[in-house]
């Protein structure tokens, strides 16, 4: 069967209520390609074990109305591809995994078999510390030509891919709803931006609504795409622990952020780092890691230093910096730890903050790491 | 023969001259009251009748026709009972009809004669003032009110026995002395409510003072229990105190709405309101069928603080539009359209994010989403109106035992706001009326007075992305009053950058 018509075939059960990776897997195994199922007589349909009653509806009803030519032109009109389980150009690394995706929707391109990529993922409501590591770890990878894979999501997902994205590098979104809707909508540009500077992939057919049980499993592509998982911040219980369970059923590598203990959004990483999750301290761990598997390609050597290089600070400016270099406190806190006047820390964090040095969240300031 | 009475009603906070006429003609034995009256006007008859009767009068069985003009002005409220009476018994001619005449006559009438006190007093008074007419009979209970505008003879009666007695004398009107009209009392009276009460928080405080002193709306953010409630409620302490014009001003609008009656007092206070947030808009708005000033209004030159803003419904808070660009509100109802002042400020507090623990990650597990739409309820037409946002952290038990720096008290706060505002005073003339947050954008260009530093950062803020167009005039005007609060002549930098911190932050 030529590749064409297998993809029509595979959109056109992929649309079909209620047909899963798992069915069509079973019904390939035992009833041959997709062709020769499409073509079964109403009869033999309606004598198989394999489709339950529902299923057997779903298929007659959808065979009678839909033409699979014209949906799959329509698909590809507008701008979505499509690929099929077993196909020349079906991730290698998801063929891999236990219940791969039978069929994959996809606007932009896929990632490629030669590239490293990595899945940097974490929590939706993220701390400070969190955007910056977030930012840090994929603008310096995806420098280095790795794929940044993720859900797209708002907080680390959406931070770590618009980094990867303005660092000149790839990125690619999974989604838990078609590829031709953009969930959430406040990330709009960045799912603009994937489209032409990556790819947005989904195993859910185009126009499919985002439903929670959807997140799960797209999950499990997330983390299949990828050859390592870096966690950035997740709490004790999450999606994120989702995505770390399947990765390491699929037997991927994942490093966590470290963090302070007690910070409700650092325990997810701190509890993987003590059940034996590599460190991430820095790209390079993560380089070193890559290294191993992708022998032939050349990430460089050279280091990128924390932060840039510091701006002159004012003596006050100073004063106040070294202050909130401790913890992050209320500028009523630096007022009396310094003995300066509330007025004058008041200037002076909001100097800083035009700076960008300093940040502000519902009155509490901390140093903003660069 | 007919018999005139001067008496009046209210009209929106204005009083309107009401002339009460009353004619004894032979017919069939009955008392007929015309003139577009209201229910409690028209009940009048009743309590007239009776307290004659008690007083020892008897009515004539006779006809009697009672008018009140200018005949197609609605007239509600109690106070036509007094001037009917009085005009029947001139009519009747039990009294010197004389000692009448030029008079302003207003009040209730109990059944035994007694006479009760009834709201508006203060701008009749005023109307009393500026027609001439120079005498005034009211209820006891009203004296002191109408006392407060000068050059008007009072006499407040008690009841009716004593108000025939007086009546009677000769030239009874020449021993009353002119008022002399409002004094104000020199010593405020000291509250229970000081800044210092408060632990912490004293980077609100500090904005709070800014506020007070550029009569600007505030935003206070924060998780239940951090004390904003306390810190609004005190906003009222550091304003300068009213002028006496202001003071007439409030109480005029208090007079109307009946908050004054039987207290002896002018309004000398700055108002505090504090609607629920269940607050209807016609409640806020004032009119209802007898119009009355609404909660705005009574918040005049004073504060209006609406506690967790976001959960008054949004009809409510869009009804806040008008009066917060123009100062006062219009209210139309079926007879006519009234304009009560209302120029108030307003502080506004709200929690950070549904379950207000935000940004403690410990107890927060609101998403982003979730913030922001929470945040959306203040509408953005009300934003635009603030000109402050401040966050207030939760203070802690351990940094309230541990305490040992300073605790701003409301002596000193008010001490600079007065500064600030007679710097203000110096620059926009007038008698403490414009303030920075009311200035128009063409204002500003011509009183800003911005060094080239000043500027500098504020196009920088810009480029950067931390303002909005909107929020660069609001930066200004509270720059401003930071420069006042220290009476420089320019605006510096470091008043801009203080300004900056008070803008509203993106939620990221």
């Amino acid at each position: 069967m030529d590749k064409e018509r297998r993809e029509a075939m595979a959109v056109f059960f992929a649309g079909i209520e209620g047909f899963g990776s798992a069915t069509m897997r079973k019904l390939r195994m035992e009833l041959g390609d997709e062709y020769e199922i499409y073509k079964l007589r109403e009869t033999a349909i309606q004598k198989t074990a394999l489709l339950t009653e529902k299923q057997k509806y779903y298929f007659l009803e959808n065979r009678k109305k839909i033409d699979p030519w014209t949906e799959y032109r329509r698909l590809r009109e507008k701008g979505i591809c499509v690929t099929v389980y077993g196909e020349e150009d079906y991730p290698k690394r998801l063929e891999e995994i236990p219940n791969p995706p039978y069929v994959l929707f996809y606007e932009g391109h896929l990632p490629k078999e030669e590239l490293p990529a990595v899945a940097i993922i974490g929590a939706r409501s993220c701390t400070d510390y969190g955007r910056y590591a977030a930012e840090f770890f994929a603008g310096e990878l995806a420098q280095k030509g790795i794929g940044v894979i993720s859900g797209m999501a708002s907080g680390i997902d959406g931070i770590a891919q618009r980094a990867a994205v303005r660092a000149g590098g790839k990125s690619f979104g999974v989604l838990g709803c078609g590829t031709d809707i953009c969930y959430p909508a406040s990330n709009r540009k960045l799912y603009e931006d994937l489209k032409e500077k990556g790819g947005i992939v989904s195993e859910f057919f185009p126009g499919t609504k985002p439903e929670s049980f959807h997140f799960p499993m797209r999950n499990r592509i997330i983390s299949g795409l990828a050859d390592l998982i870096l966690v950035i911040e997740a709490k004790e219980k999450s999606g994120t622990a989702i995505t770390v369970t399947t990765a390491l059923e699929q037997g991927k590598d994942v490093y966590a952020v470290p963090g302070r203990i007690g910070d409700p959004l650092s325990e997810g990483c701190n509890r993987l780092i003590r059940e034996g999750a590599g460190v991430a301290l820095h790209p390079e761990s993560i380089l070193e890691e890559l290294r191993i598997k992708f022998k032939d390609i050349d990430f460089g050597v050279e280091q990128t230093k924390y932060g840039r290089n510091s701006p002159s600070y004012t003596r006050i400016q100073e004063v106040v910096i070294k202050n909130l270099q401790e913890e992050k406190k209320t500028a009523e806190k630096i007022a009396e730890q310094t003995g300066l006047e509330i007025s004058e820390i008041i200037r002076t964090l909001s100097e800083l903050e035009l700076e960008d040095a300093v940040v502000s969240v519902g009155g509490i300031y901390a140093i903003r790491k660069q | 023969m007919v018999k005139k009475i001067i008496s009046g009603g209210i009209a929106g906070i204005d009083a309107k001259i009401v002339e009460v006429e009353t004619d004894i003609s032979y017919g069939l034995p009955c008392m007929e009251m015309v003139g577009n009256l209201g229910g409690e006007v028209r009940e009048a008859k009743e309590r007239v009748r009776v307290a004659l009767k008690n007083a020892g009068f008897v009515i004539p069985p006779q006809r009697i026709t009672v008018n009140l003009s200018p005949a197609d002005w609605r007239k509600e409220g109690t106070g036509y009972d007094l001037p009917i009476a009085l005009a029947l018994l001139s009519a009747m001619e039990q009294i010197e009809y004389r000692a009448l005449e030029q008079v302003f006559i207003v009040g209730e009438l109990g059944l035994n004669g007694e006479i009760r006190g009834v709201r508006g007093i203060l701008p009749m008074a005023m109307k009393v003032s500026e027609s001439g007419l120079r005498k005034m009979i009211v209820p006891k209970d009203n004296e002191k009110e109408a006392m407060a505008i000068a050059g008007v003879k009072v006499f407040g009666a008690e009841n009716l026995e004593c108000l025939l007695r007086f009546l009677k004398n000769e030239n009874c009107w020449d021993r009353i002395e002119d008022s002399t009209g409002y004094v104000s009392d020199a010593i405020c009276e000291a509250t229970d409510n000081d800044f210092a009460d408060i632990f912490g928080q004293e980077a609100a405080k500090r904005a709070l003072l800014i506020a007070a002193a550029g009569f600007h709306n505030i935003v206070l953010c924060g998780p239940p229990g951090c004390g904003k409630t306390m810190l609004s409620k005190r906003v009222p302490e550091i304003l300068p105190p009213m002028s006496e014009r202001e003071c007439l001003e409030v109480s005029r609008i208090y007079s109307v709405a009946g908050l004054l009656l039987g207290g002896d007092k002018l309004i000398t206070k700055r108002p505090f309101w504090s609607p629920h947030h269940s607050t209807t808009p016609v409640a806020l708005a004032g009119g209802g069928r007898m119009a009355g000033p609404g909660i705005l209004s009574k918040a005049h030159k004073g504060v209006l603080y609406l506690d967790e803003v976001v959960h008054f419904s949004a009809e409510t808070l869009e009804m806040l539009r008008q009066p917060m660009e123009e100062r006062k509100i219009t209210v139309a109802r079926n007879f006519a359209a009234y304009e009560y002042p209302a120029n108030f400020m307003l502080v506004v507090s709200m929690n950070p994010c549904p379950c207000g623990f935000y940004p403690d990650f410990t107890r927060c597990n609101c998403t982003p989403e979730q913030i922001r739409r929470y945040r959306e309820r203040l509408s953005g037409p009300i934003r635009d109106r603030i000109d402050l946002f401040v966050d207030v952290p939760q203070v802690t038990m351990d940094e309230i035992k541990g305490k040992t720096g300073k605790k701003t008290g409301s002596e000193e706060m008010k001490k600079l706001v007065l500064r600030a505002r007679c710097f203000q005073q110096k620059r926009y003339g007038g008698d403490g009326d414009v303030c920075n947050a009311l200035l128009s954008v063409k204002q500003m260009e011509q009183y800003l007075n911005p060094k080239k530093e000043a500027t500098d950062v504020m196009d920088k803020a810009f480029e950067r992305g931390k303002l909005s167009l909107r929020g660069y005039h609001k930066v200004w005007k509270v720059a401003r009053t930071i420069a006042d609060i220290e009476e420089s002549e320019y605006i510096e930098r470091k008043h801009v950058t203080e300004a900056l911190s008070y803008r509203e932050r993106k939620i990221e």
